[in-house]
């Protein structure tokens, strides 16, 4: 028998637990706090080790690099850790001065052996981030602040890739060493969800599939006074709908990966903004170059005169891109505009083809990654717009995860592939690199077009190894009008990046180079 | 019993080399090539060996195979390529989520479904009959991840009444460690505003999940109920003078819920493939939420892990049933 005043505390305390406030906030600072709400999850936070945009605003707000890339509509490159530098006559040795004064989270100092450390790391690891660090030989720590690079050949972009977010992460030796094991000397175990940086960040907590908080690092070498949140969370809801609805109800403050019809419908509603800035990544169509009729370069011309670049910029991108203006993105070091440039022009396209003798046409098959809706949209205009050329287009959404397996041989490639590209450093030569270049074929390389002119391979071996910044840029002025005639791919479209704040968050600044993946939380208050 | 029991472990050996061979062969019938996928776009050559030979991508497939069944016998399920961690201790992070998650499901088809089934097997034909066929049909034919998204913005965005995401509100600690699952860790932590909290939290998802289980059970009840109240004891019974109630609740119900029983232990096997999608929806951190993670980048060793533990799980959760039938009706008999 149960006692009546039993079942008294029995129902008073699950009435007690069902009303019982239900918040119970972690204390943490009296600013109010911040929650960003993204698509995707990264898997490590390593910085050392991670290569995904999906991880780049926790790598970047919670290391410090030597320097930061600034800017929204251009690139400019600004002391972060060094405040100067000064490279060799010949290019091969860069000498870079630290910031005097800067600690890690660990409350150690930041200096020209946790740097030396860090590089060491990164080459010693040798993981998915090093890729765009191969030309570095040697780090040498030969006073207390001053760090030097000694490259294997002349880079003169080295110092352009050290705006990267990824590789670049300045690491505590101290932490490092610290939670090192026999089989694991870099702590690569500890390091996958936890931190060591000097940014103005630390990870406090990472709970997998839910969130990651950053709480602000009180010893952040440019303070704290002014303006500032008191804690960042980043969770990852995978439906545009739920972002959208988490947006409306204030439970979320900015969101990164909403559909352009949710971006709409949250553009008119009172306390959100949308932001739109013109991003790098592109949208190119790659020709596989080694297929029957894409082998003659008139009929790749064809192609782009074929392609209706303002209308996918008016209807499938609503808008919200531009065409692109060359063969690499806009805004970075060594983007050329090329002239002239390809524009819809069918009967320019139909003498292209008669020319190459093609004029009874030919069947292509067009590829893109599932669930890609913009490709799948270029696509279907693009197949309607090529049919009075006789050309017939079979259209097909594969896996990403099988594109990178058939992308590694010419003969599996697909005749075209419509994909993107987004640059990890403020540089185009980046993309001139892996994509034209036909002694790096994939599966090291981005040259799934398969594309080769022992022309265009001499002069972008000269502009990899110039001794100067200068000198590159004049090789690249010569050879990129030779590869935009040779039009190997379609340059197709630079969408816009779309961002979605409520509208008491203020000093959000766009950065070009790192588009909506990273954005300085340093910067951040909200009303 | 004894010898059932044997019979039914030995089978589970089975099902485990059957489902390991068949997910072992379908992952590596799909074209994709998963050391590509972790090392990225600019990867050399040398970078793609490396992480071949890491992940064991580079030895024949009946190699892989066995090694993979090595590693399982001894109770390491090898290395997530997706999460680099080893996969183990993200089943142990991600399945309590999922368990709770189910064990709601499978409490709110039982609570509403039951009774719901039985009285329409009472009141056939009434009006209360009528509404919960109409709501079993409904069950069947809606799509769980639409009505997901519906009852969040119902619930969530126009009346504000319950959370949209995860298992907690986002500025509230989880409870101290314990089993994993929030229910039972703030439990015996005492830490009701987190039990308050998770309630709150696993309310939308878990009527979800139920949606289809429920509207299955009230029709399974109703039907074996309106067949059980024709068998010759019911009416003996009532003839005896029991009370109408006792005759339900003693003596009906009780064979009644056999069908019901078999059909929720099938059920944990939809619940487990539905909390797949109901935990994207919801941003439910268990196991389907990480599975479509797993299987967007290729793991296989994850894939298969999780597909042979489900298995396992299933075919106990089946065993479980038959044995559940024996202390319900001592009719039945294994041996």
């Amino acid at each position: 028998m149960i006692s009546s005043r039993f079942r008294f505390t029995a129902v008073l305390t699950t009435l007690l637990v069902i009303f019982a406030p239900f918040s119970r906030p972690i204390a943490h600072a009296a600013n109010p706090s911040l929650v960003i709400d993204i698509g995707y999850e990264t898997a490590t936070l390593d910085p050392q080790i991670n290569y995904d945009t999906a991880a780049a605003i926790e790598l970047g707000n919670v290391y410090d690099g030597l320097v930061r890339a600034v800017g929204a509509k251009t690139v400019k490159i600004v002391p972060d850790l060094a405040t100067s530098w000064s490279s060799s006559a010949d290019g091969k040795t860069w000498t870079f001065h630290l910031r005097p004064g800067v600690t890690f989270h660990d409350g150690s100092p930041v200096n020209a052996e946790a740097v030396k450390f860090t590089f060491d790391r990164l080459l010693t690891l040798n993981q998915n981030a090093v890729a765009d660090f191969i030309e570095i030989g040697k780090v040498d720590a030969p006073e207390p602040m001053t760090v030097v690079f000694h490259l294997k050949t002349p880079f003169p972009s080295f110092f352009t890739s050290l705006t990267s977010l990824w590789g670049t992460g300045i690491v505590s030796p101290t932490a490092v060493k610290k939670h090192a094991t026999k089989g694991d000397p870099w702590a690569t175990k500890w390091l996958n969800e936890h931190d060591a940086g000097s940014g103005p960040w630390m990870v406090t907590k990472w709970t997998h599939n839910q969130s990651v908080v950053l709480d602000p690092y009180p010893g952040y070498w440019r303070g704290w006074k002014g303006q500032h949140v008191g804690r960042v969370v980043i969770q990852w809801p995978k439906a545009s709908s739920t972002q959208r609805l988490a947006l409306e109800h204030g439970d979320a403050d900015i969101a990164m990966n909403m559909s352009p019809e949710d971006l709409a419908a949250v553009a008119k509603e009172s306390g959100i903004k949308v932001e739109n800035y013109t991003g790098q990544t592109i949208w190119d169509i790659r020709l596989n170059n080694t297929h029957g009729p894409l082998q003659s370069k008139l009929v790749r011309q064809a192609l782009s005169y074929s392609f209706d670049y303002d209308s996918m910029v008016k209807y499938v991108f609503k808008g919200y891109a531009s065409r692109m203006l060359g063969v690499g993105p806009t805004g970075l070091a060594n983007f050329f505009p090329a002239k002239p440039l390809y524009t819809y022009d069918i009967n320019k396209a139909k003498s292209l083809l008669a020319q190459a003798g093609y004029s009874s046409g030919f069947t292509l098959h067009v590829d893109w990654a599932s669930g890609d809706f913009h490709s799948a949209q270029m696509a279907q205009i693009w197949q309607a717009d090529v049919q009075p050329l006789g050309i017939k287009m079979v259209l097909q959404e594969v896996p990403v995860s099988e594109y990178f397996r058939i992308s590694q041989k010419a003969s599996t490639e697909p005749d075209i592939w419509i994909g993107q590209w987004t640059m990890d450093y403020a540089d185009d030569q980046q993309m001139y690199w892996s994509y034209f270049n036909s002694n790096v074929l994939p599966p090291a390389n981005s040259n799934v077009m398969y594309y080769k002119n022992p022309t265009v391979n001499k002069l972008l071996e000269q502009a990899q190894q110039a001794p100067s910044a200068a000198v590159q840029h004049s090789i690249y002025a010569k050879v990129l009008p030779i590869i935009y005639s040779d039009a190997p791919e379609v340059w197709a479209v630079q969408p816009d990046d779309r961002i979605a704040l409520r509208t008491n968050v203020h000093g959000f600044v766009y950065n070009f180079l790192y588009s909506s993946y990273y954005y300085d939380l340093y910067a951040l208050s909200k009303s | 019993m004894t010898t059932f029991l044997a019979r039914r472990l030995g089978f589970l050996v089975l099902v485990v080399l059957g489902v390991s061979i068949l997910t072992f062969v379908v992952s590596h019938l799909v074209p994709a090539d998963p050391a590509a996928l972790i090392a990225g776009k600019n990867a050399s050559p040398a970078t793609l060996a490396i992480i071949r030979h890491r992940y064991g991508l580079d030895k024949p497939l009946p190699l892989q195979y066995l090694s993979y069944m090595g590693g399982l016998l001894h109770g390491d399920l090898g290395l997530s390529s997706y999460s680099r961690r080893p996969i183990l201790d993200d089943f142990l992070d991600y399945f309590p989520a999922t368990i709770e998650l189910t064990f709601y499901a499978l409490l709110i088809s039982v609570v509403i479904g039951v009774p719901l089934g039985v009285y329409s097997g009472l009141s056939r034909g009434g009006p209360l009959d009528h509404a919960s066929r109409i709501f079993s049909i409904a069950g069947s034919a809606l799509p769980i991840f639409w009505l997901g998204l519906l009852l969040q913005l119902v619930f969530y965005g126009r009346l504000g009444w319950l959370p949209e995401l995860g298992r907690l509100d986002t500025f509230m600690a989880a409870p101290r460690h314990i089993t994993g699952i929030y229910t039972i860790d703030s439990l015996l932590s005492l830490n009701l505003q987190a039990l308050g909290n998770t309630l709150k939290h696993v309310l939308l998802p878990a009527f979800t999940l139920a949606f289809a289980t429920l509207s299955l059970v009230v029709r399974v009840t109703r039907a074996s109920m309106v067949d059980v109240l024709a068998q010759d004891y019911i009416r003996t019974a009532r003839a005896k003078g029991v009370d109408r109630f006792s005759v339900v609740m003693r003596h009906a119900l009780r064979n009644a819920l056999i069908p019901t029983i078999t059909l929720l232990g099938l059920q944990v096997g939809n619940l487990l493939s539905g909390a797949f999608l109901v935990e994207i929806v919801f941003s439910w951190p268990g196991i389907g939420f990480y599975s479509v993670n797993t299987i967007q980048n290729a793991d296989y060793q994850a894939i298969m892990s999780i597909t042979v533990l489900i298995a396992v799980i299933y075919t106990f959760v089946n065993l479980l049933v038959d044995i559940l039938y024996i202390k319900l009706d001592p009719r039945i008999n294994y041996a």
